[in-house]
């Protein structure tokens, strides 16, 4: 497997989509070439730093305001008919 | 009969108390998307409040055999596109499935994203990353690796094929990549 194929494939192995003999290729690869290695370990980094930074709940004081402001949107629409 | 049939039934019924349950299970889904995609917090919050009412009005229509959440998501993709669309800012992503993209930062980083996100620089440094990618790569990466939802359910989500889903995602994990490398590798 070349650079070019295994960055291709990047999210595939990560996501251990690939056949079995894809992954061999991919893994044999990765243990002898650095590049590839850093792109894989900063890939996986990128996608738990995006994970664990975005998927949280909405701050209390925010969830309220957009409850208030949701239910006041129904209610003057239920009202027009809307 | 599960605890989501229980509030489809209810907000059949048009119990007062089940339109709030459903937003308190759904908001933070909701509003991420919205804002992942919209890159704003008056937009995010216009296309939640329309998605929401959305749901509630068309919740005699929701099949029972589909996720609420799948149907909740499926809604404010669409909702959050026309926003873009009105303010002329939708990407059609021509060259989705073309052009290779080979990563140039090979620097490998120095801390673990745990101990990164300790920093409040880490936090603008993401949220100005995402904001460079195009809205549909964008939702392809909230969809998929920040709300871990399956390849299948995030082609329908964006009503795209699963291979053009798995391309969005991957070609947005590599430029993030890229462009936090940019930042992280720099870091002594």
């Amino acid at each position: 497997m070349t650079c070019t194929e295994l960055i291709e494939y990047l999210s595939q192995y990560i996501d251990q989509e690939l056949d079995t003999e894809l992954e061999k290729a991919a893994q044999e690869h990765l243990a002898s070439c650095r590049n590839c290695s850093v792109a894989l370990d900063t890939t996986k980094k990128t996608i738990t730093l995006g994970r664990l930074a975005l998927a949280k709940p909405l701050a209390g004081a925010k969830r309220e305001k957009l409850y208030g402001r949701l239910k006041q949107a129904f209610e003057d629409q239920t009202k027009t008919g809307g | 009969m599960t605890e989501e049939d229980t509030l489809i039934e209810r907000l059949r019924k048009k119990d007062e108390t089940a339109f709030k349950d459903l937003f308190e299970l759904h908001i933070d889904h909701v509003y991420r998307l919205a804002y992942g995609i919209l890159q704003n917090e008056d937009d995010a919050e216009e296309t939640a409040q329309q998605t929401f009412i959305a749901a509630y009005r068309a919740i005699d229509r929701f099949e029972p055999k589909a996720k609420l959440s799948t149907w909740l998501y499926r809604i404010t993709y669409n909702n959050a596109l026309n926003i873009l669309h009105q303010r002329k800012q939708n990407d059609p992503l021509p060259d989705d499935e073309s052009e290779r993209f080979i990563p140039s930062s090979l620097i490998d980083w120095r801390f673990e994203p745990e101990q990164l996100l300790l920093e409040e620089e880490t936090h603008l440094q993401l949220e100005k990353a995402i904001s460079t990618l195009p809205p549909a790569m964008r939702a392809a990466f909230i969809l998929r690796d920040v709300e871990q939802i399956p390849i299948h359910e995030c082609a329908d989500i964006q009503n795209i094929s699963e291979t053009l889903c798995k391309t969005r995602t991957h070609r947005a994990r590599l430029l993030l990549r890229e462009r936090l490398s940019e930042y992280f590798s720099e870091r002594k």
